[in-house]
């Protein structure tokens, strides 16, 4: 099995840390507080696309909210496959930085 | 947070163009995002600073969904182009007649459009032209009031110095014959004019050389044209030559024009000082407000200022200067007056029926376009079924059969424009116009023939797009042939059918009226002898050697009798206001035609007296006091009979009249026969009348012009036969008749066209119906006529429907332009019937008879 990509292992992440509260906004703005970037939603869109595909994430409606132009929100909730994926790629995440010496240099 | 905050949606725009890039589902679950974000945005930093973002958002979607789009659509299109190109060149015939009945409708619409776009522009190429207005004279005398743009000399000057409103005014006379002298070159010359230094100030003149500014100051100056300079001064520098004019005048040359346009009433070979007309007819009429000749005047008003405000305070100018006149001087726009003539006359008519004309031959090719582009598309519904299995999208199918209808409508109009380009030539004689087919100065044709293929390819094309593409596959596939052609789609073409052989008929019959009208005046009775009668235009020499010229010329057998008059007979009259006589009542307007003659004149035209005498050369008041009227003037004058000896006044003339003639076409026959008065005045006399015998006429003519060369040398002999310079009169209605021919002829050949290919269609797709019927042993005449019985009824119909109309159209016409005309006979209909009828017939034919032909055995195998 494939190994996740960057981008769906910070989707994946993203959302645990959010808990109930993973939506297109919200997770756009974790990501900016953690990293310090402004993705674009299409580059939040794509990576979440994928991940409910390989059924990692599941889509949940919400309601209807003014703040929304009276649009509903979508949430994100991750799956056991889904937690799965992640362990494996910390895993393996880990056996990569293994053995690394100083990366910054003297 | 208030729901105040919610005012400010996000903008329209970029959410219309989001919604239309994401497919729905992804629009529904993500557009809520963007609103929360721009609403959040919104708070913090202001409705601009959101309102960009959403903006730069939905933008940021496009440049990949366009690439996207534009890769696959560039696939689709090299399939549809190939598809159209398979579909036109596997069915040669059908893309042939289609294509071509296109171009030649389409070509024939190009040459009238620009025949009609040269009418229209007719004397538009002035710079100043939407601020000069013509003079125009309202004469109250007559009833309705009659107007014309003949005014006095004086009155031009007079506007501009006593109305502040006018800024310029000019005076034009042109269409002089005059003799030239250069040299050795001696020469009639038809177009000479009279014009003022304003003149070339007023309208556009393009001199090659000398100056516009000073050009015809100088009385003895003369400018001329760039021809005109070829013609006598070959590569020498004209300006500063001496010309003589009239054997009398020498004029120096002081500027060279380019040739004015056609298209212009100052399409003139020379024009000098106008106070030279004065010279020319020895009068001084620089003051004379009571003399009118074809004298034009214009005025050139401030850009902001109302005409007919400036006419009516113009108005009574004239009168207040002349007391026995009752004509009321007003402006017209200049740019309107060839278009829109004075009395209800114009090129507009010519103008609005050739534009008729072109818009049905385009409508007669269109039809045949849409019949076979449809007749062959319901042949294609195999196809579109499965296009339609295979995913294809109704727009796509729309696309696709307007997309080939297009192309097909292109390559015809490229192929009109080479059309039209080769029988340009043959066109300008016909229609005497020197037009050109200039595309890319032409921006109006150029975009009207686009619009055109575009609209005949759309118009063409939307019955396979629309219709077609609506069925369903499963029904498309399961069908058979025959009964997927629709009835309402054959219907549909029938209707077609019958439109295009109405207007066909309707041509037929309208171009045969034309014809009939132009042998009625050919051969109409005037009522006096136009034949083997020859008129010479009187140059000083001859009016001044006129008696001895006669003498000599009635010492040969040959010639029957010499006279004068005023007017050619048969064409026009001067006419005379200020008239009195026994017995008027005052309500009668004292207005008539009336026509200076020499003594002889009743006896060598040929006109019967009713009652008394014509004018004798013993009686001596003949000669100043004798009048002779005709019948409808007898009407208006009421009198009881005896009239003769009764009194009648001409201005300061009083005298008797002597006799009452026959009533003659004294004017053209678009007119009524006037109340009209001879008497002889011989200033008037302007045409020298020869009646000649009709033997030996070369001979004759030789003599007379022996006679005029030695007792007027100075002048060279010219004359024309009356009876061809009456037929010129009516050049344009014989135009018309021409080009009208031409056109109804292409019109008919299109619609054959279409129906040679409608027949085939219909012996294609019965060709196992034939084959059945012939196995089961019907002739080969039964075939023809089951064929040919569908398109005959067709054209029956037809028939029906064209006779009315044409009938209604062309009385009309003969009414409006003929006070006598004929009448149109039933046998026009039925020849016009017949004519459609056998051509229908004919095209039907070669398809049916080879449909009948054919062994059932080869037409039953075929699939």
């Amino acid at each position: 099995m494939n190994l996740l990509s960057r981008s769906e292992e910070i989707m994946l992440l993203t959302i645990l840390k959010l808990k109930e509260n993973a939506y297109g906004v919200s997770i756009r703005e974790q990501i900016r507080i953690d990293s310090g970037k402004t993705w674009s939603f299409a580059s939040i869109y794509q990576p979440l696309d994928k991940l409910t595909k390989k059924d990692f994430v599941r889509k949940l409606k919400g309601e209807p909210t003014p703040e929304r132009g009276g649009k509903r929100k979508y949430y994100y909730e991750i799956t056991q496959e889904g937690r799965n994926a992640l362990l494996e790629i910390k895993k393996a995440n880990e056996s990569f930085w293994s053995g690394i010496p100083e990366i910054a240099g003297k | 947070m208030n729901s105040t905050d919610f005012k400010d949606k996000p903008p329209r725009i970029p959410e219309w163009i989001i919604k239309k890039l994401l497919i729905e589902r992804e629009f529904n679950e993500r557009s809520g995002d963007l609103d929360e974000v721009f609403y959040n945005m919104k708070k913090l930093k202001g409705v601009k600073r959101a309102s960009l973002w959403y903006w730069m958002q939905s933008l940021a979607i496009l440049p990949g969904f366009l690439g996207d789009n534009l890769y696959r659509s560039s696939i689709m299109l090299k399939n549809y182009l190939k598809i159209a190109g398979r579909n036109i060149l596997r069915q040669k015939g059908f893309s042939f007649i289609n294509i071509s009945s296109l171009a030649i409708g389409l070509a024939s619409c190009m040459l009238i459009l620009l025949w009609v776009q040269d009418e229209i522009d007719y004397d538009r190429h002035h710079e100043k032209a939407d601020n000069i207005y013509r003079v125009i004279t309202e004469n109250r005398n007559v009833d309705p009031y009659s107007h014309s743009y003949s005014v006095c000399t004086p009155l031009a000057p007079a506007l501009k110095a006593n109305y502040p409103e006018i800024l310029n005014s000019a005076r034009f006379r042109g269409g002089d014959k005059v003799l030239v002298k250069y040299g050795d070159i001696r020469n009639f010359e038809l177009n000479g004019a009279f014009g003022d230094q304003t003149l070339l100030e007023i309208f556009t003149f393009e001199f090659i050389s000398g100056e516009q500014s000073n050009a015809l100051i100088d009385p003895f100056s003369i400018v001329i044209t760039r021809d005109f300079a070829d013609k006598y001064f070959d590569n020498d520098n004209p300006v500063g030559k001496v010309l003589n004019l009239k054997d009398k005048f020498n004029y120096t040359v002081t500027g060279v024009l380019e040739n004015p346009p056609q298209n212009s009433m100052f399409a003139f070979d020379f024009v000098i000082p106008f106070e030279n007309y004065s010279r020319f007819i020895n009068q001084d009429l620089s003051s004379n407000w009571g003399w009118y000749s074809a004298f034009n005047a214009f005025v050139l008003v401030h850009e902001n200022g109302d005409y007919r405000e400036i006419s009516r305070k113009i108005e009574g100018i004239q009168m207040a200067n002349d007391q026995n006149s009752n004509n009321h001087i007003g402006l017209k726009p200049f740019k309107d007056s060839y278009l829109y003539g004075l009395n209800g006359e114009g090129a507009i008519t010519g103008v609005i029926t050739f534009s008729a004309l072109a818009a049905f031959t385009l409508i007669i090719a269109c039809i045949n376009f849409m019949n076979l582009s449809t007749a062959r598309s319901s042949r294609r519904s195999i196809e579109i079924g499965l296009r339609k299995v295979a995913g294809a999208r109704k727009n796509h199918l729309i696309l696709q059969f307007l997309g080939e209808a297009m192309l097909m409508s292109f390559i015809a109009a490229f192929l009109a424009l080479i059309l039209c380009f080769l029988l340009l030539p043959v066109y300008n004689d016909l229609s005497g116009k020197q037009l050109e087919l200039d595309i890319s100065r032409n921006i109006i044709l150029f975009l009207s023939i686009c619009g055109t293929a575009i609209l005949t390819g759309i118009i063409a094309g939307s019955y396979p797009a629309f219709y077609l593409s609506s069925f369903q596959p499963v029904k498309i596939l399961k069908t058979t042939i025959i009964t997927r052609s629709g009835k309402s789609s054959s219907l549909l073409r029938r209707m077609l059918v019958i439109t295009q052989f109405s207007i066909s008929i309707i041509l037929i019959i309208s171009s045969m009226v034309v014809y009939r009208q132009l042998e009625y005046i050919r051969n109409k009775d005037l009522g006096f002898e136009k034949e083997h009668l020859l008129y010479v235009e009187m140059n000083d020499g001859i009016k001044e050697h006129y008696e001895s010229i006669k003498n000599e010329l009635l010492n040969n057998p040959g010639v029957l009798g010499v006279s004068k008059s005023s007017s050619i007979p048969g064409l026009w009259t001067n006419s005379a206001g200020d008239l009195d006589w026994e017995g008027k009542p005052d309500d009668v307007r004292g207005s008539m035609d009336f026509r200076s003659v020499g003594l002889d004149y009743f006896s060598t035209v040929g006109l019967e007296f009713i009652e008394g005498r014509p004018f004798s050369k013993e009686i001596t008041t003949d000669m100043s006091q004798a009048f002779i009227i005709n019948e409808t003037a007898l009407e208006l004058l009421q009198m009881e009979s005896p009239v003769v000896e009764k009194s009648f006044r001409m201005w300061q003339r009083r005298g008797k009249i002597i006799g009452v003639v026959k009533n003659v076409h004294t004017r053209s026959l678009h007119s009524d026969i006037n109340p009209l008065f001879y008497t002889v005045w011989p200033y008037f006399d302007n045409y020298e009348l020869i009646k000649i015998n009709s033997g030996n006429i070369s001979s004759t003519i030789d003599y007379i012009k022996d006679i005029h060369e030695t007792l007027n040398p100075n002048y060279p002999f010219d004359y024309s036969f009356l009876d061809e310079r009456i037929e010129t009169r009516y050049n344009s209605e014989k135009k018309l008749g021409e080009i009208f021919k031409y056109f109804t002829i292409l019109a008919i050949l299109i619609s054959c066209l279409g129906l040679f290919g409608l027949a085939s269609f219909t012996a294609q797709r019965r060709t196992k119906e034939i084959g059945i019927r012939k196995a089961l042993g019907s002739s080969s005449g039964n075939i023809v006529t089951l064929i040919s019985k569908e398109f005959t009824v067709l054209v029956i119909i037809s028939n029906i429907i064209a006779w009315p109309v044409s009938y209604v159209m062309m009385t009309k016409w003969l009414d409006d332009n003929f006070v006598y005309h004929t009448d149109i006979g039933i046998y026009l209909f039925i020849i016009a019937g017949i004519a459609a009828f056998t051509i229908a017939l004919l095209s039907v034919s070669f398809q049916s008879i080879r449909a009948a032909m054919q062994n059932p055995v080869t037409s039953l195998r075929y699939e």
